[in-house]
């Protein structure tokens, strides 16, 4: 699926090389005019910005075939001297796009004016194996503080359906972000704005145009943060043709079913279960299995035995390869793997849908106004017998969708992320369901806790004199146990001494006698076991009964902090510890401790010298504004309180 | 080592120059860069993952390379690549680029996945998939790509192809060792006939790695090539990877001249464009000094010419930095300045130019200036002997005779009037680089939370790195690090946060006031221990357990020592003190003793780390000492309610 490519992402350092046009002085087009005369005085906001964008103004003409003719314009103003011009007036294009016009004008800080006249430069950033996706840049040399630089380009773009995505985001800090359409008489056109509530358009000469003044340039992305480029307002657009109009080359969708009906067609007949894939799931994925363990071991083939490999050329970045060509080559981007495994699915009578979601980034979907650009991620759903209990290592990953009933929903590109599991990136996302007459935008749930859980247990007997014997174990699901399979799967080895030197740390001089890592069992959890021992406790010497909770829920420095404490997705703590051999303290205080969408709860219990603790934490809200650091405050006073419960030896 | 100017250079036995004599060349270059089998040997059959041996996700069995400069005007590179993949993390091996400029041309190619059951899937050339890269007019570079199919953990991928184009590199390195293990690897160069050409093999010490030459190129062979371990406080990478750097020289002198030849026009140049002027300031100002020893004399013009000239370099450091501007020398740096007036006193001096180890060390045996980044002064009394020379470096700001410690530790390059000299940069003493913390901690009235006012003043390379980490930082970053060091966090709030910087000499001061709040009330206790340690206890090195393949290499050997005093609570006493700690190693010192004071406790903590490099046998003994450190670090000080039974 075709990764949406952000512009912040896109300006490599090393172009800077490259930025060596010849400039002779020349006349500044007509429309620079306004901005030269009301140029404000050159200050920064943010000692993160070098440039600020007087004005962002891209123009729209759709034209009759459904092709759009794109005009960009852009007005920048340097902040400090010697700044590279990389970075702003970029003009992205692909193998659909024609780029008819690409100029650039400088207007130094003395008033002399000069166009560049070197060559404009093509990269290629996008880091897929295989793609076209393009940004082309027309330097502005010798910028110092006051510069103008002002930069033009003309297209013509072809997109696959008439649809449109725009991200209001430079880079820099914008006074004025303008984006107008027009569309030829009798169309019309459907807008939704997403991530702000944005304003109506106004209509000028015919055209629709939407502005927005002042919006924030690239900040530091924060610990637990979002980046601007997450923040940054979209508009999403949807031009019609009258319907008794001549075809357009476009495909036009009027709705999310529409949508889902174009990429059905794009889809049709790649999932059907060949000969090959028949032959496969025969030899390799036979056997007398239930309908769950069918759905795991298949997805577990595709996920482990297709390579992802990225193909975002042309139509290749919305359309999958057959499956058994998926199969023959073993390589594939998510939805040539997922087609491929519907296509096994299909082989033994299992029904499946495509489900289009967005990994990168959220709030790109609108409710009511259909975008291709508002998804670059395939998955697939698989509906559930609804009479039939959910197994427990599938539930996390399942949505109940009105009229489907329970649907399972499986990611084979993720090769971290147990089938039953869904990955990190997918909570609180909408996605569309492609079922024919019955798609529809879903949501999946962005609270569910236990999706995402660590579960702990620590036995430390402390009865012996020669040595402390200690037994950690810990069972991930969900993003924590994607991101260990990760580490481990990057070096077994490395793994194994980060953890022998995590124990180290926290009990200098542990000696390890035995790490066990079970990477994915049954249960699709990841699985560790480590038991050592510690010599030298001396009476009396602290034993933390839940030494892992603070590393396990990061937290951050919140006096300063301006926008919203973000954790990746909910999560669940569990920890149970016995302490064989504990001092003759006190009762030790159990905690309940509840906010809004999390929980706190510790109970203690002692049975001659054994103690036995436990520890629950349930996060399901993983956004915290700024207006609700009291919240969180309250959540990680009560976490760090059971945190700091300890006992000691006899 | 021996010291005179040229007999270092005597010893090198590998000299690589290609077109010299031919008396001493040799046959055996020959490479023929070509498919391999279509099917899986036995042998490949049999490899298999083993981590404990670095043998993880794949092993490269082939990797070939001969790259022909003297193809007419042109130039050909034929790479072959056969690898056998054991996991899915080396699937990527099979995602082959291959990137030219608009003058290279792909000649041939053969691309195939072998498959455990003798399966053969071949990528024809015409499946090459094209895809520009960077265009500006009529320059560009594209990438040839292609996917190997069906790969799967026991296939083998063997993939290869021919360039043709024009382009010619000077100075061009290449690993010999990588992420994987290396069966095989061969690397033929036949280098333009125009020009004078040189090769170097680096660090491959007991590794199987052959050279053999001919009049015409240079075949290295290594066999059985095994990964690089990434390990903490390890040497540089360049000087862990074994690597052939193959370069053209500007002239065709012989290894032996080569550095003498450098030293002499170092030194001429050394001689010249000098303002006079600023000269004659200096000595002017250093009349008083008129009869004091040339030693002295030097000191003082090396303390005249730091605090009365701009050093462009240490500015970033604070804006206080500003000197009387006596002079300004934004054209000629100080060491330039300061190599003219120690000449003008009477002094022999010299340029001395040394490599920076974070990056790399000095191989006298690779015939490139570029490997010396760094320029310092070597002075001396006429007549004495070179391992009388004093070493400085006006530059950093630091003391007279100290040296930045990343030029310390190693070989540097003295360019003496007759050639060169090898010299010994010495490491500063680390009762030079000291830094001392004095801590006041004590409960706020509720018992909820405490109060930190630390003082921390460094001098030395410690000095220095405090000015470093707050150079040329923005307001806000400023801010942000002076945070972070006073140890702002989720449970600290930072209120006070001030640096200076004391220049000349580098030295530093961090004074930091903060709130931390504590997980539970300390008065609903009635024995409460506390964690004394804080943003002011500077950590031991982290060494992680288990076997070292590299040396343990340090920055520079220092001490910290803290004085923490702790007001107790109202309500409580003390419960009876921690024994005293001393630990005495060939690696350092520690010591931390408690005692009741006025206020409460006092805690005096005293650490020193003193070797620069350790050798990776002795890594346990070393860790062991970091982990003792580590360990009594944690004592806790424990305190009870005054009417509680002790």
């Amino acid at each position: 699926m075709r990764r949406v490519w952000g512009l912040a992402a896109a300006l490599a350092a090393g172009i800077c090389l490259l930025d060596a046009p010849t400039a002779i002085a020349a006349n500044l087009p007509a429309w620079t005019a306004e901005i030269v005369e009301s140029a404000p005085a050159p200050e920064r906001a943010s000692e993160q910005d070098d440039w600020r964008i007087l004005l962002s103004d891209t123009h729209i003409e759709v034209q009759p075939d459904g092709t759009l003719f794109i005009r960009r314009r852009l007005a920048a103003q340097a902040l400090q001297d010697g700044v590279s011009s990389i970075g702003i007036g970029a003009y992205r294009f692909d193998d659909n796009a024609t780029i008819l016009k690409a100029r650039a004008w400088h207007l130094l800080p003395s008033g002399k004016a000069r166009r560049s006249r070197g060559p404009a430069i093509d990269f290629t950033l996008d880091p897929s194996v295989l793609t076209d996706a393009k940004v082309r840049l027309v330097p502005v040399t010798g910028a110092g503080l006051g510069s103008l630089a002002f930069f033009e380009f003309e297209g013509r773009e072809s997109p696959e359906t008439l649809t449109f995505a725009v991200l209001f985001f430079e880079g820099a800090p914008v006074d004025v972000a303008r984006f107008a359409v027009r569309v030829p008489p009798a169309w019309t056109l459907r807008h939704d704005w997403l991530r702000i509530d944005g304003p109506d358009p106004q209509v000028r000469d015919g055209a629709y145009v939407w502005e927005l003044p002042g919006l924030p340039g690239r900040a530091k992305v924060e610990p637990l943060g979002e980046s601007a480029l997450d923040r940054a307002p979209m508009l999403v657009l949807a031009f019609s043709p009258p319907e008794e109009g001549p075809a357009t080359t476009p495909a036009a969708v009027s709705d999310w079913k529409g949508l889902a009906g174009w990429y059905d067609a794009l889809a049709r007949g790649k999932h059907e279960a060949t000969a090959q894939i028949r032959s496969l799931r025969d030899s390799q994925l036979g056997g007398d299995l239930g309908l769950y363990e069918r759905i795991r071991t298949t997805g577990r083939y595709v996920r482990d035995n297709v390579r992802y490999v990225a193909n975002e050329i042309g139509i290749g970045g919305y359309q999958p390869r057959p499956a058994d060509q998926v199969l023959l080559q073993k390589y594939g981007d998510c939805k040539d793997k997922g087609t491929l495994f519907r296509s096994l699915l299909a082989a033994d009578g299992i029904h499946s849908y495509a489900i289009l979601v967005n990994a990168s980034s959220d709030g790109t979907v609108s409710p009511e106004v259909p975008a291709t650009r508002s998804f670059d991620h395939f998955v697939v759903g698989i509906p559930l017998p609804a009479d039939v209990a959910v197994p427990s290592e599938l539930a996390a990953a399942t949505l109940d969708v009105d009229d489907f009933g329970p649907l399972l929903v499986v990611d084979t590109t993720d090769e971290r992320t147990a089938i039953g599991s869904l990955p990190g990136y997918l909570a609180g996302k909408r996605a569309l369901l492609v079922a024919g007459p019955r798609s529809r935008l879903i949501d999946i749930p962005d609270d569910d806790a236990t999706a995402h859980r660590i579960e702990r247990s620590l036995t430390v007997d402390l009865s012996d004199e020669e040595a402390e014997r200690i037994v950690a174990t810990a069972s991930l699901f969900g993003e924590p146990a994607a991101r260990e399979r990760e580490i481990r799967r990057t070096s077994a080895q490395e793994h194994r001494r980060a953890i022998e030197a995590g124990v180290d740390r926290a009990w200098p001089g542990a000696r390890i006698e035995e790490l066990l890592v079970e990477e994915e069992n049954e249960r699709g959890a990841y699985e560790e076991r480590i038991e050592f021992s510690v010599e030298g406790l001396s009476p009396g010497q602290l034993v933390p009964l839940f030494p892992d909770v603070l590393d396990d829920l990061p937290r951050v420095a919140l006096d300063r902090r301006e926008t919203a404490v973000v954790y990746p997705h909910p999560v669940t703590l569990r920890c149970r510890t016995t302490v064989i051999g504990a001092g003759g303290q006190g009762a030790l205080p159990d905690l309940e401790i509840r906010g809004s969408g999390w929980s706190v709860v510790t109970a203690h219990s002692r049975e001659d010298d054994v103690l036995q603790a436990s520890f629950v934490l349930e996060l399901s809200r993983p956004r915290f504004e700024p207006t609700e650091f009291e919240e969180l405050r309250r959540l990680w006073s009560a976490v760090r309180r059971a945190a700091s419960t300890t006992t000691h030896a006899d | 080592m021996p010291r005179g100017p040229v007999d270092f250079l005597v010893t090198i036995t590998t000299i690589a120059a290609l077109y010299t004599s031919a008396a001493l060349l040799a046959a055996g270059t020959e490479l023929s860069v070509r498919p391999g089998p279509s099917m899986i040997s036995d042998a490949e059959r049999a490899i298999e993952a083993d981590p404990s041996l670095g043998v993880e996700h794949a092993v490269i069995l082939v990797e070939e390379t001969e790259m022909n400069e003297d193809y007419g005007t042109d130039v050909e590179l034929t790479y072959h690549m056969r690898a056998k993949i054991l996991s899915n993390e080396a699937r990527g091996l099979a995602d082959v680029e291959i990137v030219l400029d608009d003058r290279e041309k792909l000649t041939s190619w053969w691309g195939r996945t072998l498959l455990p059951d003798g399966t053969v899937l071949e990528v024809a050339e015409r499946e090459l998939a094209q895809q520009s890269l960077v265009r500006a007019g009529r320059w560009g570079t594209r990438a040839l790509k292609a996917a190997l199919p069906g790969v799967v953990p026991g296939s083998v991928i063997d993939y290869g192809y021919t360039v043709k184009g024009d382009t010619r590199y000077q100075y061009r390195r290449g690993d010999l060792q990588g992420p994987w293990p290396i069966r095989r690897f061969r690397y033929r160069w036949k280098p333009s006939s125009f020009f004078p050409a040189s090769y170097r093999v680096h660090r491959s010490e007991g590794l199987d790695v052959g050279i053999s030459r001919d009049r015409t190129s240079v075949l290295i062979d290594g066999k059985n090539l095994p990964p690089v371990r990434e390990e903490p406080f390890m040497p540089p990478d360049h000087e862990v990877h074994a690597s052939a750097i193959l370069y053209y020289r500007s002239q065709s002198d012989s290894y032996k001249d080569f550095w003498n030849e450098q030293a002499r026009e170092i030194d001429r140049a050394s001689r010249t464009n000098f303002s006079r002027e600023v000269v004659e300031r200096a000595l002017s100002a250093l009349e008083a000094n008129r009869g004091a020893d040339l030693s002295t004399r030097l000191k003082a013009a090396y303390d005249w010419i730091l605090t009365n000239v701009e050093n462009p370099l240490v500015e970033g450091y604070e804006a206080s930095f500003k000197p009387a501007q006596v002079a300004k020398v934004a054209e000629d740096p100080l060491d330039h300045l300061f190599l003219a007036v120690a000449r003008a006193l009477g002094a022999e001096a010299c340029v001395v130019l040394a490599p920076d180890r974070r990056r790399h060390f000095w191989d006298p045996e690779l015939k490139a200036m570029q490997q010396l980044e760094t320029r310092l002064v070597a002075v001396q009394a006429p007549g004495q002997a070179d391992d009388q020379m004093l070493l400085v470096d006006p530059s950093s700001g630091l003391e007279f005779r100290q040296l930045p410690w990343w030029v310390s530790g190693v070989r540097g390059f003295v360019a003496t009037p007759k050639g060169a000299l090898e010299i010994f940069l010495p490491p500063s003493d680390a009762t030079y680089n000291i830094a001392r913390t004095q801590v006041e901690l004590r409960f706020s009235e509720n018992g909820s939370g405490m109060q930190a006012r630390s003082t921390r003043s460094a001098r030395g390379q410690l000095g220095a790195e405090l000015a470093q980490g707050l150079a040329d930082l923005s307001e806000t970053e400023r801010r942000d690090r002076l945070d972070e060091m006073c140890g702002r966090g989720p449970d600290v709030e930072v209120k006070v946060a001030q640096s200076s910087v004391g220049y000349p000499g580098m030295s530093g001061r961090l004074i930091c006031e903060s709130e931390r709040s504590l997980a539970e009330n300390v008065t609903s206790f009635e024995r409460y221990t506390l964690d004394w340690a804080g943003p002011w206890v500077d950590p031991p090195p982290d060494l992680p357990p288990g076997p070292r393949q590299h040396p343990v290499v340090f920055d520079f050997p220092h001490v910290e020592i803290l004085e923490l005093t702790l007001t107790l609570p109202g309500g409580f006493r003390l419960a009876p003190l921690p024994e005293k700690t001393s630990l005495v190693t060939p690696y350092g010192k520690y010591e931390l003793a408690f005692s009741t004071a006025p206020e409460g406790v006092k805690v005096a903590r005293a650490f020193a780390l003193l070797p620069l490099s350790v050798p990776a046998e002795e890594y346990e003994a070393l860790r062991r000492f970091l982990e003792e450190v580590r360990r009594a670090d944690r004592t806790g000080l424990t305190f009870e309610q005054a009417g509680s039974a002790s």
